[in-house]
């Protein structure tokens, strides 16, 4: 009996240790073996998925990603979305990309091929084959796996973005037959759209990638083996847990550098590499800082990076298509060059691409459908980590007097543009690629960067801290986000979220008007009685002034609004208002007139779209004018003589 | 026999030398001449300034009408005071952009109109510069600066307006030029992963479309010249004339036009140098730097003097 009750304890035990051990809930197991055919272009891959139907409904269908096949024609989806860059001439027929399965069964079982079908869940183009049905013989009960073998052939396309190729590089991502999300008793396994493209469960992933041995690999997750084959091809293995995709690049032309990550507070051990394109081997060291910025900031602001190695990927100039993208441990960057040291952009692609590990990557979100929830919060983690680093008025660009930070650049295109659409949207449902991006990305950041000025750093800070560590390796949705900023700020944000991630208008305050009149003694009938003005008096009487500041609200938006007031004599006062009504009158009655009035005087709101409007003064700053206009006549006098020179 | 080939060869060698000297000494006494005689021209100086200070104080007052109605009330109006305020742009492009874009066309408009009166202005500084170098012993020929500056722009205004025509086609023929030698650098920067070679192709354009684009001006130049110096109205015939002349005088020609050049861009350093070092955020330091500019636009009118008079030395020494 004793000896049970050790047994049953030491299984107790083994069992919490392999629980503790897997990040995720492992839904998906692949194991692939593929081949790298330069000359074709090609890859061509054998699979061996084992899939756990985690639902508590039978499932008789899967459904499949055949991502590439977004290249195959141009009347795709993605193609027809806004994906179709000409090829510069008539396409050959190497360029174009598609994925092929020949064949599909259950392991040791039945053959499905013939059970294969296309289906278009979001827009039933017949043209796209993004999303492929395999009827099931039996339905795979609840908790029960199915494995499943696949043979197919992924044809990489010459119009690279995202993946494809560009003469010797090769960018293999979305290249194989990926399966879908069961969610709440149906498939969630959208096609392949030209804004967004992400969304599958976790689990394990061991692939093997056979290359002709001069090329340099890099790939998700951890080396596990490299081995040199007879006819002059190299295979390596990589294994990971925990991720929800896996992609790959391989290409001669790469330098590998590898350097070991350490951080002590939080624990961070990792291993970065960097494969970087021979042409741009001068940007080596601003990727390794920019990583290392990356890893600290995430790690200290969000969780610790758990993965043991990250890959950051250079393309070269030709193959930009594929740079700026995300894969678990893997991403690639943008550069070139000659780019300036000022011009920041080749660390905020970096930072921002390491940051989908997070926003993404563990906190796997439906991108499809809700890609703020990845695109926003990281753009907003990527503003903070640029602000961090690079210095709050000039993270972006630093080039002489010309300054400007990361956060203005967003702002500024927040309030340049139409509003057509909100932020929470299906990415194929917005008004335009540029309204996705507008919304997605720059709105979305704009508008948590004003939640954090609303909600306080600190309290912002343990949001998005409690969002990681509440959703990481699972899949939540913007209600989630709700709840935790409701949970952790201990207010009610609905009203902040309903307006700002759900409606398309603007949020627009402004100082209306300002206005000081003596207050004139009492003259007329009072109480039977006339009164009229004491001339003698009237010279020794402290004039009164009645003092009136109008607030107005021109959007549609609503947000508490604190007014500074300044009078003549230096006094300042301030006041709040819940800014619901149109409009809203401050009047005092004092010895001093009014000097001028401001909105949001800390600068808080970068959301309200006009910043001009939101303070007034009686007495306008002439010197400012002057200079701006004498400095811009001295410019067309020198332009002039530029002219005048002919 | 040995001897007397090498005192050939040395004397030879001597004259080479010397007549390169020589050449270079009459280059340098253009370049010098130029710039006494604009030394010599106070008055002309302050008439192209004062052209170009009335054309360019319409952007004054459309610039500062504009931000009067625009920011004039708001506080954000004193964000511009410590330098550009970028933040504070965005906003105005954002909301009140149409504005700028009627600046914008106006200034365009300015600019066409100044080429025009340039183009006037131009006769005016080659007839100043002919009387001077004559010593104003024309017969008949007024002497007086005003006389000789206005009756001369207005005098050749229609043949240089012929000789702007003309260099159209000049601008055709280099614009060719360009595209073929942009070709070639491109075939030979072919294959797109060559990072460098792309990077120096983009300076080789820039410095290709810079000497090209001085060029023509130097032709315009000599084309004039030689329409005021002998009094031709035989306005092609010069052109033609000021190509052969520029081709066959290369070097010297361009050594004379990059000399001024590079006069001019020590004047903007140190204008440059100046003007770093005063704060613009008073009133009182505001109009200083204002008027270190105008020291400055006087000095490009100075130097637009120097190039005509001393290319004007130039094509009378070679003549």
């Amino acid at each position: 009996m004793k000896k049970l009750a050790l047994l049953v304890f030491a299984c107790l035990f083994l069992l919490n240790l392999f629980c503790a051990a897997a990040l995720s809930k492992h839904i998906v197991d692949y194991r692939i073996k593929a081949k790298l055919v330069p000359a074709e272009k090609a890859v061509s891959g054998e699979e061996v998925l084992t899939w756990l139907n985690d639902s508590d409904v039978p499932v008789s269908e899967l459904q499949f990603h055949l991502y590439l096949n977004a290249f195959k024609n141009n009347r795709t989806t993605f193609k027809s979305e806004g994906g179709d860059r000409s090829f510069g001439s008539a396409p050959k027929s190497e360029d174009w990309g598609y994925i092929d399965v020949k064949k599909i069964r259950i392991k040791d079982g039945i053959d499905l091929t013939l059970m294969m079908e296309f289906i278009q869940p979001d827009d039933h183009n017949r043209d796209d084959q993004t999303v492929m049905r395999v009827l099931l013989p039996e339905p795979v009960q609840p908790q029960e796996t199915i494995t499943i073998e696949i043979e197919f052939y992924s044809k990489l396309p010459a119009d690279i973005r995202r993946a494809g190729y560009y003469d010797n590089f090769f960018m293999v991502t979305q290249w194989f037959p990926k399966i879908g999300v069961f969610q709440g008793g149906e498939w969630n396994c959208h096609q392949y759209h030209s804004n967004s493209e992400f969304f599958a469960d976790f689990g394990v992933y061991e692939v093997q990638m056979t290359v002709p041995s001069e090329y340099v690999v890099g790939a998700t997750g951890l080396r596990r083996g490299e081995v040199e084959n007879a006819d002059g091809t190299k295979t390596y293995t990589h294994y990971q847990e925990d991720i929800h995709d896996f992609a790959w690049t391989a290409c001669p032309d790469f330098t590998e550098l590898r350097e070991p990550y350490v951080l002590s507070d939080p624990p961070v051990k990792t291993e970065m590499i960097l494969l970087v394109h021979r042409t741009h081997l001068n940007l080596k060291d601003r990727y390794l800082e920019s990583l290392k910025n990356g890893i600290e900031f995430y790690s200290q602001n969000y969780g610790a990076y758990p993965y043991e190695t990250i890959t950051l990927v250079d393309p070269p100039i030709k193959a930009l298509g594929a740079g700026g993208m995300e894969y678990p441990t893997l991403f690639t960057t943008a550069g070139v060059s000659f780019i300036p040291k000022g011009f920041r952009m080749p660390e905020m692609v970096t930072i921002h691409e390491f940051g989908h590990g997070y926003w993404y990557g563990m906190v796997a979100n439906n991108e499809f459908e809700e890609a703020w929830l990845d695109e926003g919060i990281n753009s907003y983690s990527e503003i903070k980590a640029m602000d961090k680093y690079y210095g709050e008025d000039r993270s972006i660009i630093d080039l002489g007097p010309l300054k400007i930070s990361d956060a203005l650049i967003n702002r500024a295109q927040v309030i340049a543009s139409g509003r057509m659409d909100p932020i929470v949207r299906k990415s194929w449902g917005f008004y335009s690629g540029g309204s996705y991006g507008l919304n997605v990305y720059q709105k979305a950041a704009v508008t948590l960067l004003t939640l954090e000025n609303y909600l306080g750093s600190d309290v912002m800070g343990d949001v998005m801290k409690a969002f990681f560590d509440r959703w990481k390796f699972r899949h939540p949705k913007t209600d989630d986000f709700i709840d935790v900023a409701e949970e952790v700020s201990g207010q009610d944000l609905g009203w902040f979220f309903d307006q700002f991630l759900r409606s398309p208008d603007k949020l627009d305050y402004a100082i209306g008007s300002l206005r000081s009149r003596e207050v004139k003694e009492p003259e007329g009938i009072f109480q039977g009685q006339l009164k009229t003005p004491s001339k003698d008096k009237a010279k020794d009487r402290e004039k009164i002034y009645k003092n009136e500041v109008v607030v107005v609200r021109k959007g549609e938006l609503v947000f508490p609004q604190e007014v500074l007031i300044v009078f003549e004599n230096g006094e300042k006062i301030r006041e709040e208002w819940d800014g619901k009504d149109r409009w809203t009158r401050f009047t005092y009655y004092k010895p001093v007139e009014l000097k001028s009035a401001q909105l949001d005087p800390e600068y808080k709101l970068l959301l309200d779209v006009n910043h001009i409007n939101n303070s007034l003064t009686r007495k306008p700053d002439k010197i400012s004018p002057l200079k701006c206009a004498l400095d811009m006549m001295l410019k067309f006098q020198k332009l002039l003589t530029v002219i005048s020179m002919d | 026999m040995r001897a007397g080939y090498d005192a050939q060869v040395s004397e030879t060698a001597h004259c080479d030398f010397y007549g390169l000297r020589e050449k270079t000494m009459k280059v340098l006494r253009s370049y010098g001449n130029g710039i006494k005689r604009a030394f010599l021209e106070p008055k002309m100086v302050v008439v192209l300034w004062l052209v170009n200070f009335v054309f360019a104080s319409v952007i004054y007052f459309l610039f500062s009408g504009y931000l009067s109605d625009t920011i004039g009330n708001s506080l954000v109006a004193s964000n511009f005071l410590k330098g550009f305020d970028f933040k504070t742009f965005f906003e105005l492009m954002a909301h009140e952009g149409a504005g700028l874009h009627w600046i914008l066309y106006a200034a365009f408009i300015l600019s066409f109109l100044f080429y025009w009166v340039s183009i006037f202005l131009h006769g005016g500084i080659l007839s100043v510069v002919k009387t001077r170098a004559q010593g104003g012993m024309t017969e008949g020929q007024d002497t007086r600066f005003a006389p000789a500056f206005f009756q001369g722009a207005g005098k050749f205004f229609g043949r240089f307006f012929r000789l702007s025509v003309y260099s159209l086609l000049l601008w055709l023929v280099f614009g060719i030029v360009y595209f073929l030698l942009n070709l070639l650098m491109k075939a030979l920067t072919a294959g797109g992963t060559n990072e460098p070679a792309i990077y120096y192709r983009y300076w080789a354009r820039g410095i290709i479309i810079l000497f090209l684009y001085f060029l023509i001006r130097m032709i315009g130049d000599y084309a004039r010249i030689k329409v005021v110096a002998e009094d031709s109205k035989a306005v092609f015939g010069s052109f033609l004339f000021a190509i052969r002349f520029v081709f066959r005088n290369f070097f010297r020609t361009l050594i004379l036009y990059y000399l001024i050049l590079i006069t001019g861009l020590i004047l903007f350093s140190v204008y440059w140098f100046i003007q770093k070092m005063v704060p613009t955020q008073s009133l009182l330091f505001i109009l200083l730097a204002f008027l270190i500019g105008q020291v400055f636009i006087l000095s490009r009118g100075w130097l637009q003097i120097a190039l005509q008079a001393a290319q004007y030395h130039f094509f009378d020494y070679k003549r």
